[in-house]
């Protein structure tokens, strides 16, 4: 009897514990909803995807060819892990959306590897792409 | 007490207290897990975060208090140096017209989450421009 009584406890508690998660996963609100309209997604630009492959094979003349010169000290610039030091040892760049209105196009990258510390950092950048050139870095 | 609950019979008061204890528990370590897993970016993917969408509504709506609460702690100087700038934002005829999640990535305790705002200005010039937010234990640490 005594075995029934612990175990019709434990079966208790442990309803009690599934259905307390349950109805935390329930009532949590997640994300706000956006008050904004949103534009439209479009595929990742040609110039970013050649220097996004530029900027993961270290091929500086690709990116000197494909950057202007304002743009690219605006690229350095941006790599800047957020402890403030330059990411050196670049390990993943990866395209993570864009979006276009008025001729501007935004493609948005993130960029995974080391600082000149050998700390992990994760940057993110945006190209801003006009008439398929790269314009500015932010 | 003993009279409130006295006529309920003890099996009855062990099982809604073992429900309930066990209910407690459970919410309690569900809220918990979910923000760790929030903060440190398990399982997230790709997917925008509750915090970055919340930051960028407060900052198109000028909420100086609300932004600085998202911020790691700072000094009463710089907040106050904050709320100037909401103040003189508030004033200017700057209108949001469009907030567009692009997308993000997580590593570490670290994730970005980068958006495209566009606004209308006082001459009714629109602009579109980036923003990349890097966000850590679901406080926003840099703002690009």
């Amino acid at each position: 009897m005594n075995e029934a009584r612990a175990a019709l406890v434990l079966a208790l508690f442990v309803g009690g514990v599934v259905g307390g998660a349950v109805l935390q996963r329930v009532t949590d609100a997640g994300v706000p909803q956006n008050p904004y309209p949103s534009l439209d997604r479009i595929d990742e630009p040609a110039v970013g995807a050649q220097v996004a492959a530029a900027l993961l094979n270290s091929d500086s003349r690709a990116l000197a060819q494909l950057v202007a010169p304002e743009a690219l000290t605006a690229l350095r610039d941006a790599l800047m892990s957020p402890m403030g030091t330059p990411v050196v040892d670049v390990r993943s760049v990866r395209f993570v959306g864009a979006t276009a209105k008025d001729g501007t196009t935004l493609a948005a990258y993130v960029l995974t590897g080391k600082d000149v510390q050998g700390t992990d950092a994760i940057v993110g950048f945006v190209f801003d792409i006009q008439n398929g050139e790269i314009v500015g870095v932010n | 007490m003993g009279r409130l609950v006295g006529w309920i019979p003890a099996t009855v008061r062990l099982a809604v207290g073992m429900l309930f204890v066990g209910g407690v528990v459970g919410f309690a370590l569900a809220a918990a897990g979910s923000t760790v897993v929030a903060d440190q970016g398990w399982f997230s993917g790709s997917g925008e975060s509750a915090q970055a969408r919340t930051y960028m509504i407060r900052l198109l709506s000028r909420d100086a208090a609300g932004l600085n609460a998202m911020r790691p702690e700072q000094d009463v100087i710089s907040r106050a140096l904050s709320e100037q700038s909401a103040q003189q934002s508030q004033q200017s005829n700057v209108k949001a017209l469009s907030l567009t999640y692009l997308g993000g990535q997580s590593q570490g305790g670290l994730s970005v989450h980068i958006y495209a705002v566009e606004v209308q200005g006082s001459g009714g010039r629109q602009q579109l421009f980036p923003l990349a937010l890097t966000l850590s234990g679901g406080r926003v640490v840099l703002t690009r």
